[in-house]
């Protein structure tokens, strides 16, 4: 399958794989940590209420139905609704994959805020920083450090979710694999390769991931 | 004493799945098809057959190879292909069980007036497209290998799962097969940029009747049932359901006719 640049078939899919990864982890950061500060925001205000229940409702509707099935209904329901049929079934992917992980990042991101002292809230609120500004410049950073293994980890399984991609019809690692172990009538080498494909991947994450967890460790007095 | 209640209750439960688990396991004969190809539904009417789905039929004979299936039951074309693979282990039962005709589906909002360039282009080379199509059923000739077009002007989506030989499979960086050449020779005459859309077998009906794709072609048997969200071209090959079974099994070794088969496989 070598032969006749069988290989970019495996290229184009394990481009899609890492588009679907990499773009649906930077939208499940954004909006992660914006959930996750209407969970954290003192509950004084009405529309605080409103906003802290409806991420909620966000959450639980996530984290309760299967990836399977979320990618399903947005390919297959939600988008030919609302008259976008015709968007790239990536574009469906990466939506719906950063949505996801939207819903496990905020509460990541939750414990992560909650993880920081107090007193660096007043500190900052006494030094004259708007709500917003403290939490984004003090918290959130300090935050950060300390959730940094567990989003590795939601970055991994992310990686590795992304096999399930190929039910509306984006041709992913897996799915290229298996269309070559289809045209060889054999199954053996290609998921083998394919395994250890994910395996390398999987690793130069948790490299990277090792990386900047030094960099950020750099200023600890330990 | 509610320690007590509470760990009797547990204990009870993960007995109960257990058991449900082996429970699942029933001795019926089982009988591999690929998912959402007219050999599910074949299978499926034998009450007595334990249906088990494959994402595409070599799968099915390589797990019948490995025993955990008996028989596999597919398209004619297919499955001679796939036994020829494998010929020192299986064999087909070469009596057709189905009358079936496969068609294109056309997308039903179809603006480019696809079904009738289709359907002229089917007529006007008739003949021409029967020689090809013996040739790729018989193996016999060079396949052409197609590729997608990159930068489209006129795009003609086509959707197809690249799993079904000799009507479409993957070859290098392109694909090959006999749907697979006549949409590009129906490209060429009619102007049109064909684009491949790669999915799985049981996602195109769909795929086509939302509009997703315009064209599908993949050896699909017209339907009643596939006729309500997709439009379907004329015929173009008439197929037949049959049996794949191992070389070593003698069980359908005295059929004659097609009622012989479904007789055995009822009492199985």
């Amino acid at each position: 399958m070598v032969t006749n640049n069988g290989y970019t078939r495996v290229l184009d899919g394990f481009k899609n794989t890492l588009i679907i990864a990499v773009l649906g982890l930077v939208i499940g950061i954004v909006l992660g940590t914006i959930l996750a500060v209407t969970k954290v925001i003192p509950q004084k205000r009405k529309s605080a209420k409103v906003f802290s229940k409806l991420t909620d409702i966000y959450v639980g509707l996530f984290r309760g139905t299967p990836m399977v099935v979320q990618l399903l209904v947005m390919y297959y329901v939600i988008f030919p609704l609302i008259g976008l049929g015709s968007i790239p079934p990536v574009i469906v992917a990466v939506m719906a994959f950063g949505m996801n992980s939207g819903a496990y990042v905020c509460e990541i991101m939750r414990s992560g805020i909650l993880s920081v002292d107090k007193g660096q809230m007043e500190a900052g609120r006494a030094l004259g920083m708007g709500y917003g500004r403290t939490m984004l410049k003090i918290i959130i950073p300090q935050a950060v450090k300390n959730i940094l293994p567990t989003l590795g980890n939601e970055f991994i399984s992310l990686v590795k979710e992304t096999s399930v991609a190929s039910f509306i019809t984006v041709i992913d690692m897996t799915k290229a694999f298996q269309n070559i172990g289809a045209a060889n009538y054999d199954y053996f080498m290609p998921y083998i390769v394919l395994a250890l494909c994910y395996l390398v991947i999987v690793y130069i994450i948790t490299l990277i991931i090792k990386l900047i967890e030094r960099r950020m460790r750099a200023s600890d007095r330990r | 004493m509610k320690k007590k209640v509470l760990i009797t209750l547990l204990v009870i439960a993960i007995v109960g799945v257990t058991c449900m688990a082996f429970a699942g396991c029933s001795s019926k004969i089982k009988v591999g098809f690929q998912s959402g190809t007219t050999g599910q539904f074949y299978t499926e009417d034998f009450e007595n057959l334990n249906p088990a789905q494959y994402p595409n039929a070599t799968l099915a004979v390589q797990d019948m190879i490995a025993g955990r299936i008996s028989y596999v039951i597919t398209d004619i074309a297919p499955a001679k292909a796939i036994a020829a693979q494998f010929a020192d282990q299986v064999k087909v039962i070469d009596i057709g069980l189905t009358e079936e005709e496969y068609c294109f589906a056309i997308n039903p909002n179809d603006t480019k007036g696809i079904k009738e360039k289709l359907n002229k282009f089917m007529s006007d080379h008739k003949a021409e497209l029967q020689v090809l199509q013996n040739a790729y059923v018989q193996g016999t000739n060079e396949k052409k290998v197609i590729y997608s077009a990159t930068n489209p002007t006129n795009p003609l989506t086509v959707a197809t799962s690249p799993d079904f030989p000799p009507f479409e499979n993957v070859s290098g960086d392109g694909y090959e097969g006999y749907d697979l050449e006549v949409m590009d020779m129906f490209c060429k005459e009619y102007g049109f940029d064909l684009v491949i859309n790669s999915m799985d077998f049981d996602s195109i009906v769909l795929n086509v009747g939302n509009g997703q794709s315009d064209v599908g072609a993949a050896a699909l048997t017209w339907s009643e049932e596939r006729a309500k969200s997709v439009t379907f071209s004329e015929s173009y090959y008439d197929a037949t359901q049959v049996v794949i079974c191992l070389k070593s099994d003698t069980t359908f070794d005295n059929c004659k006719t097609k009622e012989d088969v479904e007789a055995i496989l009822a009492a199985l």
